[in-house]
């Protein structure tokens, strides 16, 4: 267990730069997520962390030693592929097995330690078997247990839980927590997922082409999005423009909007789907529309709707789905000054 | 009671092979299992009555035997050649991601797109004793004396070894292609060596690339005629030239049936050992 401290950390491919001065400190135990759309160097710098790729630039630090430049096998990292690269050949003790012979473990210590690591993902009875007989959930907690069993400093996941289908992710995602806390195991993963991100980490990084747009808790980045590309990214939100003028904001199609905060010429705003309300009566103060049920998809307990306020914009909303809110339908749609992001006009 | 039909219709799909190889092989060859029982006669050929005395003559001669041992020793020297040789540049084709790539490819398999003969050619004008090679070691002053490249096993060795290497390149580059490249990062993340990650990853999971192309090139270079018959000269003989003198200079066809088919049954013994030997060694990794 360790600090990871990245320090202006660089990588360029040719001319394009996928990582521009990175830094992230990390403390001992935390759990952090790299989130951002595919190309934003994600898993370039979690590629740096583990050493299989040599940065441009910056430092890597890991329990306060730089290691920029130390080969890979001398780090003492797990690294789970989101192939989860399990060595065909070797049946899954063996597999295990593979970094505590590196380090010359024997028998019986070794057999003890494969045996705990493969407790711990409930896979103890598998041990005979080869990768290919197992099912990809199986897979990926060999893999899991594979790469902390060595009792590495750092355990960095690269898109762990992407290949499972949706009920396993689900399942997988309270196990790989439960491990994470029970191990006390710094921890860094990367995903394109930002539901992944928001139930699993301590903090998250946002990241937009090779930059960290917004780095805080899950709930910090939900609610008090940095910018519009992080309320884009991180939940679902209406996005608009809105100027102040003398008698408060206007919004798209001359709707005029109450939000807190000082509002200088012309922002951006975001308005979370959820906040958008269709149900119950507003407070006092709050932004109410007369608003006529566009479009109805019904997704479980919440459903979906698209709103078409005050005859302008059409906006999406989520609401419980019961009482159900036919097509046609008309509403009063509202939401709070603060359920209104506000943010700056670039990015 | 669909079971029993698809095993015809898997019958159906392999008779066309089956009928060629029957036809155009395997008929040929038992053929030859007569006519090696045939005793020979001077000047005539084939004579009357049955006999295992070419059978008895190779398997006791002192001369055939030299011969058949410097036949499969030659196989084993240019696999064993080809391997060491071919791997490191196979590896290097297989993991490259340079754009020259595939112009490297090329440029191994380019001899095989030259006439066999104009290759050996070019090796005489290498290896001669007045060749380009023994000019070199002289002008450099490493020998005083040309070296004797030619008309001996070096000879051979050498002009095997370059033409059977794009055969062993080719097949190991497939199998190497198809280890993924993250199976060496997650070996080396666990704490591998590159010469760990090497010997426990890649070797083991290249194996039936390098038994497939080991047998490739060994039953290449035992059958080989044509590179044996110019780098070797008239005296310095392998089983195949010698074949090829009994059945077409001396007209001694009952004696060349009989090499033929003891190489093919040696041949055939080596690869069932080699391929034992393979599987065990898969199965324990």
């Amino acid at each position: 267990m360790a600090t990871v401290e990245l320090r202006r950390l660089c990588k360029r491919y040719g001319a394009a730069v996928a990582v521009d001065r990175i830094d992230l400190s990390i403390a001992e135990g935390e759990m952090i997520a790299m989130v951002g759309p595919s190309g934003c160097g994600k898993t370039t710098v979690l590629r740096m962390i583990s050493g299989l790729i040599e940065p441009d630039g910056g430092q890597v630090l890991i329990g306060g030693n730089d290691l920029t430049r130390a080969p890979v096998h001398t780090r003492n990292l797990g690294l789970v592929f989101q192939s989860y690269a399990l060595f065909p050949h070797m049946t899954v003790f063996e597999n295990v097995a593979f970094g505590l012979r590196r380090r010359s473990v024997r028998e019986p210590d070794l057999g003890r330690r494969v045996g705990e690591a493969l407790s711990l993902v409930r896979l103890d009875a598998f041990s005979g078997r080869y990768p290919r007989q197992l099912s990809g959930g199986q897979q990926q907690r060999v893999a899991l247990a594979r790469s902390v069993v060595t009792e590495p400093r750092v355990l960095l996941l690269d898109e762990p839980l992407s290949n499972l289908d949706a009920a396993l992710r689900d399942e997988m995602r309270v196990d790989l927590r439960r491990l994470q806390q029970r191990l006390g195991i710094t921890t860094v993963f990367v995903t394109h997922d930002q539901q992944e991100a928001l139930t699993l980490a301590d903090r998250m990084a946002v990241m937009r082409a090779g930059r960290i747009e917004q780095l805080g808790t899950p709930q910090e980045v939900y609610e008090r999005p940095a910018s519009a590309f992080v309320a884009g990214f991180v939940g679902r939100s209406n996005l608009f423009e809105v100027d102040a003028t003398a008698d408060g904001l206007r919004g798209p199609d001359g709707i005029t909007l109450r939000a807190i905060g000082t509002v200088r010429g012309r922002m951006r705003a975001a308005l979370r789907h959820e906040k958008l309300r269709l149900h119950g009566t507003p407070p006092p103060g709050a932004n109410t529309f007369e608003a006529e049920i566009m479009l109805r998809s019904f997704a479980g307990a919440q459903a979906l709707y698209v709103v078409r306020l005050n005859s302008g914009p059409e906006w999406q909303a989520e609401a419980p789905s019961n009482p159900p809110l036919a097509e046609g339908t008309r509403v009063t749609a509202w939401f709070t000054p603060d359920d209104l992001i506000l943010l700056p006009l670039d990015g | 009671m669909a079971e029993p039909r698809r095993d015809t219709t898997g019958l159906l799909l392999l008779a066309p092979l089956l009928g060629v190889l029957t036809v155009a092989f395997l008929v040929p060859v038992l053929s030859l299992v007569p006519t090696s029982l045939r005793p020979y006669v001077a000047g005539r050929g084939i004579g009357e009555g049955w006999t295992l005395e070419h059978y008895t003559n190779v398997l006791t001669d002192s001369f055939y035997l030299e011969i058949l041992a410097r036949t499969i020793g030659l196989g084993f020297v240019v696999t064993l050649a080809t391997l060491v040789i071919g791997y490191p540049l196979a590896y290097i084709l297989a993991r490259s991601e340079s754009r020259w790539r595939h112009w490297l490819t090329l440029l191994v398999i380019f001899p095989m797109l030259l006439n066999l003969v104009v290759r050996t050619f070019g090796w005489i004008a290498l290896l001669a004793r007045r060749g380009l090679v023994n000019q070199w070691l002289m002008g450099l002053g490493i020998t005083d004396e040309p070296l004797r490249l030619m008309f001996n096993f070096t000879g051979l060795m050498i002009g095997l070894t370059h033409i059977f290497l794009p055969v062993m390149v080719l097949v190991l580059i497939a199998v190497i292609q198809n280890i993924p490249r993250d199976l060496e990062e997650a070996a080396g993340v666990l704490g591998a060596s590159r010469a760990a990650v090497f010997a426990k990853v890649v070797l083991p999971l290249s194996a039936p690339g390098i038994l497939a192309g080991s047998i490739l090139v060994f039953v290449l270079t035992v059958s080989a005629l044509v590179t044996p018959r110019l780098l070797g000269g008239p005296t310095y003989k392998v089983v195949s030239t010698l074949v090829y003198e009994q059945f077409l200079q001396l007209l001694n066809w009952p004696a060349g049936s009989a090499l033929a088919l003891l190489m093919t049954a040696i041949v055939l013994l080596l690869l069932w050992v080699g391929a034992r030997v393979a599987r065990r060694w898969e199965a324990r990794e």
